[in-house]
């Protein structure tokens, strides 16, 4: 009885920690649900979209790659590659009762919030949250995008808010040689930013900046004794 | 995609392979951080806007340390901020 209330608690502290997650899903959510609708998808077709495949970068390629079937399979899976990244650091870090779940609500931004805890059912509160905000964005894109398209500047600060959140999930992360790695894995991904494959940089931050950190103490061990 | 790597988790533990995970939780981070914070095309004026908005994050996370708080601060700063400018 007194585990299973502190599992609920956990849950409820996961869905609320969301909140920070939600100010920036919810006019994400909007913006996808509006250009959808301009591109001609039909309502449902568009929220469907948001609650089955719930990967904000592949949906707005999707909407840019039109009905080209192949470009739109393919796009979608390089976009998320990023994501074999971040399950493997979930895997490492929690004993997953349930993988699927976890799995299927993995994004960047519940990424970031699962370094503040090991406990999976924090994880799934985390993840129901980020989920319903997002579709929850979309649903009121779809249908009241037009009138909230006129609070534009409220909007885009609200977009703002992932800015922050990253930050302050990156602070803490900085000790020691870690300290190089985000300044590597900053530049791999702003290098590949401007030349506009933003998803590919993240993936090669995290899997290039690590080793090349490791590498370099490394060597600097195997000198130190000499 | 995201469930593969949940599943071979038995094959991947290590000293390496936690070494490597807690370097690129940061390297993501700082990639994330970045990626959110330029936009193209550039525009030199949101980012006077964002850099100025996240002075007010700074603060309140090395005062209070909450994560919520410090978002909202920022949100609201990036606001007043395309406001009056």
């Amino acid at each position: 009885m007194i585990r299973k209330m502190s599992e609920r608690a956990s849950w409820y502290r996961g869905f609320l920690a969301s909140f920070s997650i939600a100010l920036g899903y919810i006019p994400a959510g909007i913006t996808f649900g509006m250009l959808a609708q301009l591109s001609g998808w039909g309502r449902l077709e568009t929220i469907l979209t948001s609650g089955c495949v719930f990967a904000g970068a592949s949906q707005f390629a999707m909407i840019s790659l039109g009905s080209s079937l192949f470009p739109g399979m393919v796009i979608p899976l390089f976009l998320n590659l990023r994501h074999v990244v971040y399950s493997l650091f979930v895997a490492s870090r929690f004993r997953l009762q349930k993988p699927h779940i976890v799995a299927f609500g993995l994004t960047d931004e519940v990424f970031a919030l699962a370094q503040k805890t090991k406990d999976e059912r924090f994880l799934w509160g985390l993840e129901t949250g980020a989920y319903f905000f997002w579709v929850l964005g979309t649903t009121v894109g779809v249908f009241g995008g037009d009138f909230l398209a006129s609070y534009h500047l409220f909007v885009s600060s609200l977009l703002f808010s992932l800015t922050p959140l990253f930050l302050v999930l990156l602070l803490p992360t900085l000790r020691g040689s870690r300290i190089w790695s985000a300044i590597l894995g900053g530049a791999i991904a702003l290098f590949c930013h401007t030349l506009g494959y933003t998803s590919l940089g993240i993936l090669l931050a995290g899997v290039l900046s690590p080793l090349l950190v490791m590498e370099g103490k490394r060597r600097k061990g195997r000198e130190r004794p000499e | 995609m995201r469930f593969l790597p949940l599943i071979w988790k038995k094959k991947t533990d290590s000293a390496f392979f936690g070494e490597f995970l807690d370097h690129a939780a940061s390297a993501l981070l700082a990639a994330l951080f970045v990626t959110a914070f330029v936009e193209f095309p550039f525009q030199a004026h949101s980012l006077e806007i964002k850099s100025l908005a996240l002075l007010p994050v700074l603060f309140s996370y090395f005062r209070w340390k909450n994560l919520g708080l410090s978002v909202v601060l920022g949100v609201l700063a990036h606001f007043i901020l395309s406001q009056f400018t």
